[in-house]
């Protein structure tokens, strides 16, 4: 099973990738309207808006944990390694 | 890339190591010793510092195993529910599955690395994207009230962990969770019904 190299989403089904490619790495959620990937700052947004509407964290704490799930993460690793 | 044996060899020993932490912490909590899982791993009590240098190490290692699974069973069970009460019943299920651990998860978080609190967010957050996919279609046709979703969301946590952290007052033989599911899953949707 693929799993997205941008937020960890399993990708099981045509709808999961971004205009339904399936060669793509990333997935719907991860993609641009334009079907290419979102930059390290827009999924780190995203990822954070995200955390703060479904789980109401505190936004210093989401944009945080946004950084923390990223760093696991294929698609990011370049974006840490300097640390 | 092909791994070759004692590759193959450095990794199973690794899964051992955590298969029997899971075991262990889950029974006695997150403060047992690590003598107590090369036991149940049944090897030699060096051979956990080679595949994890310290216990905070190991920990934040299991946390990180625990979080990819259960993401992963969350997203497949959830995949197929299009009713909030079958999102209900099958978050239910996957912590039924995982409750000892869970459980320790949730009560003893001060023994855990920094680091766990992310894996932790990263869990609630399989949940909070399935659910939110569903309440905010119940709210656009009108069936549920107009609850911000982050709301809705931790109450409903809010309500499980209450009954798994008091599960000796609840049920103090068996699973509180397989035995109040229909109670808390069904009475929650009445609440949330307009």
């Amino acid at each position: 099973m693929k799993v997205c190299i941008a937020c960890g989403m399993p990708m099981t089904k045509p709808e999961d990738y971004p205009m339904k490619d399936e060669t793509k790495g990333y997935c719907i959620y991860c993609a641009r309207s334009d079907g290419s990937m979102q930059s390290f700052e827009e999924k780190k947004e995203g990822m954070s808006e995200f955390i703060m509407k479904t789980q109401g964290l505190e936004s210093s704490v989401a944009h945080k944990a946004a950084e923390e799930l990223m760093r696991k993460l294929p698609a990011w690793e370049k974006y840490f390694e300097a640390e | 890339m092909k791994q070759n044996k004692r590759q193959i060899q450095k990794e199973t020993t690794r899964k051992l190591i955590l298969q029997a932490a899971y075991k262990v912490y889950s029974n006695e909590g997150f403060d047992a010793a690590t003598n107590r899982i090369a036991k149940e791993a049944q090897i030699a009590h060096g051979s956990i510092f080679v595949h994890f240098p310290t216990v905070e190490d190991l920990k934040a290692g299991l946390l990180e195993q625990f979080g990819m699974d259960i993401n992963k069973q969350l997203h497949e069970l959830s995949e197929n529910c299009d009713s909030l009460e079958d999102i209900l019943y099958a978050h239910i299920e996957i912590l039924m599955k995982h409750q000892g651990f869970y459980k320790r998860l949730i009560s003893e978080s001060s023994f855990l690395p920094e680091q766990a609190r992310y894996v932790y967010v990263s869990i609630q957050s399989t949940v909070s994207f399935h659910l939110s996919k569903v309440i905010e279609k119940y709210q656009k046709e009108g069936k549920i009230k107009m609850l911000p979703i982050h709301f809705v969301f931790n109450s409903w946590l809010g309500l499980l962990h209450y009954y798994l952290s008091n599960e000796e007052l609840f049920a103090p033989e068996g699973s509180v969770l397989n035995r109040y599911k229909e109670e808390l899953a069904g009475n929650f949707l009445k609440l949330l019904a307009i």
